[in-house]
Order: structure tokens, then sequence, then C-alpha cells
């Protein structure tokens, strides 16, 4: 592999990192989600420091040129990452619309209790002011 | 009769039939009990809701025919109803043929009675492309599951107890009609039929427009094939 080409992947790995790193310091990655990301990102960094590693992939999967090896297979990744996505924001759907039902039933149970509440309200102010009732 | 009965109604954008639904539900079936689910229509279907003193549901947010007939279904198992049928909330489904139907489940004939408008041929038939896709789909699941329905779209359906149970944890998304037959009869309830007749919708707009029809299509059966090798047959 050609040494620009690994300096600047190289690079490029870095401020990968230190952005995820940042992004769960802050807060706004969860580590769960980002496990993917930082192995896909291992992965690459692998290949720069060992490109024997990449060398024997290339041959092993029948790419003749390595570089393009590397485009593959971050093809590859990127698909899958895309797909778990994909998985996660179902996941989503499903507790969103399971939270909504819920909601909304709650919000029918308050509004019949609201009215109950209020025909009680309504009967007891009926009856003579002043007047005492117990139990 | 003594089993509790709940009509569910999902209701999208009918500010202009809603009412009448309702009405004519209560005049000629007054001993079944009644929710409308609204599901964050945009006209004033809470409006009209709301001022008539309806009993009914209000989705914070739009999930579509299936997430809302589910809401029913919820509704249903936690106030303890026998019975819960499906009704559309744009008149096309008649309440005159709803005790055939509701008497199919509540003597055990089957877990779950799809009213049929092509039984007895009468009423609105639908247009060719419609009973075309119908009849695809019909066949779809006889081959797949060997059920039997006519009327695989129908909206106009009641459940025993123990479907409700089953559906309010488990209910088809999107176009969920046809696919709720599936995942029913492969969990081993049985599915079955009455007469029915159906009107022509007068006001609102289908929810399926033309141009979505080859993807209903597809959706569909691809969610019926899934089902039937994902899912594993069960025998009650």
């Amino acid at each position: 592999m050609d040494t620009t080409l690994r300096i600047f992947l190289g690079v490029g790995v870095l401020f990968y990192y230190v952005m995820l790193f940042f992004m769960l310091k802050k807060g706004r990655l969860i580590l769960k989600y980002a496990l993917l990301w930082l192995l896909a990102g291992l992965a690459l960094a692998i290949f720069l420091i060992r490109p024997e590693v990449l060398y024997k992939t290339s041959d092993l999967i029948g790419v003749s040129n390595p570089v393009n090896a590397v485009f593959l297979l971050f093809a590859g990744i990127t698909l899958l990452l895309v797909l778990s996505l994909t998985s996660i924001v179902s996941q989503f759907n499903k507790t969103n619309r399971q939270t909504i039902q819920k909601m909304a039933l709650l919000e029918k149970r308050l509004r019949d209790l609201e009215d109950k509440q209020e025909a009680r309200d309504g009967q007891e102010s009926e009856k003579k002011p002043g007047e005492q009732t117990f139990g | 009769m003594d089993k509790r009965v709940l009509i569910i109604i999902p209701a999208y954008n009918e500010e202009a039939c809603i009412k009448s639904v309702v009405e004519e539900l209560r005049a000629i079936c007054p001993e079944y009990d009644y929710v409308v689910v609204n599901d964050c229509s945009t006209d004033g279907t809470l409006d009209v809701l709301r001022e008539n003193h309806f009993n009914y549901i209000n989705l914070p947010c739009n999930l579509g025919i299936g997430g809302n007939v589910q809401t029913g279904y919820r509704y249903a198992l936690e106030n303890g109803y026998d019975i819960a049928v499906q009704m559309d909330g744009d008149g096309q489904h008649m309440p005159e043929y709803l005790p055939a139907i509701v008497e199919k489940v509540a003597n055990g004939e089957c877990d779950m009675c799809i009213g049929s408008r092509f039984i007895e041929k009468q009423g609105f038939q639908t247009s060719f492309m419609r009973r075309f896709g119908i009849n695809f789909l019909k066949t779809l699941l006889r081959l797949t599951c060997g059920v039997r329905v006519s009327d695989v779209t129908s909206g106009f359906r009641a459940c025993n107890r123990s479907l409700i149970e089953f559906f309010a944890d488990n209910y088809a998304q999107d176009y969920p009609e046809p696919e709720a037959i599936m995942t029913a009869t492969m969990a081993g309830f049985r599915v079955g039929e009455a007469p029915a007749v159906m009107r022509e919708r007068t006001t609102g707009v289908s929810s399926i427009s033309p141009i979505k029809s080859a993807y209903y299509m597809l959706k569909v059966s691809l969610a019926i094939l899934l089902a039937r090798f994902t899912v594993k047959r069960r025998k009650h």
C-alpha cells in the first residue's frame, strides 16, 4: 500500500476516533450503538499498521489490488452498519407505538375518571347547602 | 346473550360521517359497547367525538390502521370484553350484520369471524382491480396456510377473548387485514366468515389510493409469505 495513502488514511482514522470519543463523552452516542463503529475503525487501523494483514486478506478474497480490497471491505461494513441502524429504528418503531397506545389508553382512563368526578360533584352541589352528608 | 361485546371503530379524518356511524350503531345495536379510536386525525374528527360525548380514545400520534385497531384490542383486553368487533369509521360496514358475525364467535364456531361481501354477492362489490387483488391474496392465503376466506381485506371482523389477547400483542401493521388472518391461523385460531353487505364510502378518502396499490400487494404478499415461513404453526 502506498505510504501517502497510509498517512492520509491514518489521519482519517485518528480524526474518526477523536470524533467518536467526543460524541461518546458528550452523550450524543450511546456506547451500545457505537460498538460497531468502533470496530469498523479498528479494522481500518489494523490494515494501516500491519499492511500484510491486508495483503493476505485481499489474496484470500481474490482481489488483485489490496487498496480495492479496503474499499470492498468497507462497503460491506457500511452495509452492515446501515442494516443495524434499520434494525434499531424498527425496534424504536415498535416501542414507540406501544408507548403511544399505552398513553392514549391512560388518557382515556383519566378522562373517564374526570367525567365521573364531575358528575359526582354535580350531584353533591345539588344537595341543600349546609346539609351534612356522612359516608 | 351475556357476553360483553365491544365494537372498535378506527377513525382517521372521518369528521363527515363518524357521527352518523356511531349513532346508527347505537340505534341498531344498543346492547353492544363501542369505542372510537381517533388516529390523530388532521380534520375535526376529535371535535365531533368530544361534542357528542362519544366513547373515544385519542392517539397522540398517527399510527396507521394497524396500530389504531390494536389500541382498540388493548382497550378490550383491559376492560374485560369477551368479544371485540372491528368496524370501519367510514360507514362502509352496516351494523345490521353485526349480530350474525358476533353470534358465530359467541357460540364458539370460530375464533375470528369476518363479514364478507362476497358470500351472497349483494351490495357494493368494489372495483374489478380490487377484486382481482383480493382474489390473489385469497388464493395465496389458501395455498400457504389452508385457510378459506373469501373477503380477505374486509375490516369487518369479530374476535373472541383469546384472540383479543393475541392481537393486543401481535397485530400486523401498515396493511394488516390479510396478514392478521395469516398470523391468527398460524397461531392456531380458527377463522370463519359470515355474509355481510357493504356500502360504498360516501365521504372521506380510502386509505388505499390507486398509486399505493402495487406497494400494497407487494407488501402484503411478502408479509404473508414471511409469516408462513417464520412463524411456527400452533394448535389450540
